[in-house]
């Protein structure tokens, strides 16, 4: 592949890594710098990367990966944003019938981490199970059950289905619906 | 998928407790809402910078080869 190639198809996937890197900080000038490093990082390593297969799955593992040693080193400037995030959460008691996308982002944000990446890869990334799971390093169970307590923490905290109380046969089929990606 | 498998895979989370499942209608309404969320950056242009750091990295290339 050469340099051109390469150059033309990272530019092809910037717009999905800016996507995710949004959902991992939430902020769009942190969420371009992780980009931007991850590009760096790209082009430093692209005689690793084999032409012909999955670059938006290997250019989202060095995303990640980058997000994950930047917070560690990170960790003692971040004074429980979770937290702050869940009291936010709190002042909006009726939500039920308008919510909007600004109450949907909270409620994103106030996922783990770890969830929250499994939800985006999935839902909304358009990577399978496999896939999502390469990109973070684990099993593919553990990113089902992940996205799975996502969706059931989401839903408790927009209120989606009453009070906790969920419908009783909407079972595995559900999941498979809302995980598969659309093409 | 390619070669940049980092960490070891690690064991399978507890997996999710077969408790409460969500109606359909509170699925497709998650999934909707995070696409649009998602879909929104996507189909913002690409910043000014990114450009022109693909750019300068094509250059260093030109150069050196």
């Amino acid at each position: 592949m050469t340099a051109y190639d390469f150059r033309s198809e990272l530019l092809s996937v910037i717009p999905n890594l800016r996507a995710f890197a949004m959902s991992l900080v939430g902020a769009a000038d942190r969420a371009d710098d992780l980009v931007q490093e991850t590009l760096v990082r790209a082009w430093d390593k692209r005689d690793t990367f084999t032409p012909g297969t999955n670059l938006k799955g290997w250019l989202f593992t060095i995303l990640r990966n980058e997000f994950y040693s930047q917070m560690r080193k990170r960790k003692r400037e971040v004074s429980d944003p979770e937290g702050a995030m869940a009291a936010r959460l709190s002042t909006h008691p009726e939500q039920v019938g308008k919510l909007d996308m600004e109450d949907f982002k909270t409620a994103i944000s106030s996922l783990p981490h770890d969830q929250r990446e499994a939800l985006i890869l999935v839902g909304a990334s358009g990577f399978s199970y496999e896939e999502a799971a390469e990109i973070c390093g684990c099993a593919i169970g553990t990113i089902k059950s992940r996205v799975s307590r996502a969706r059931a923490q989401l839903a408790t905290t927009l209120k989606l289905e009453g009070d906790g109380e969920f419908g009783p046969d909407a079972v595995a089929v559900g999941v498979m619906n809302f995980s598969s990606p659309a093409a | 998928m390619t070669s940049s498998r980092k960490q070891p895979a690690e064991p399978v989370e507890t997996p999710a407790k077969p408790g409460p499942r969500l109606s359909e209608e509170s699925q497709a309404f998650i999934g909707l809402k995070l696409r649009e969320l998602y879909d929104d950056v996507v189909a913002e242009p690409v910043p000014d910078r990114l450009l022109e750091l693909l750019n300068k990295l094509g250059a260093k290339d030109d150069e050196t080869r």
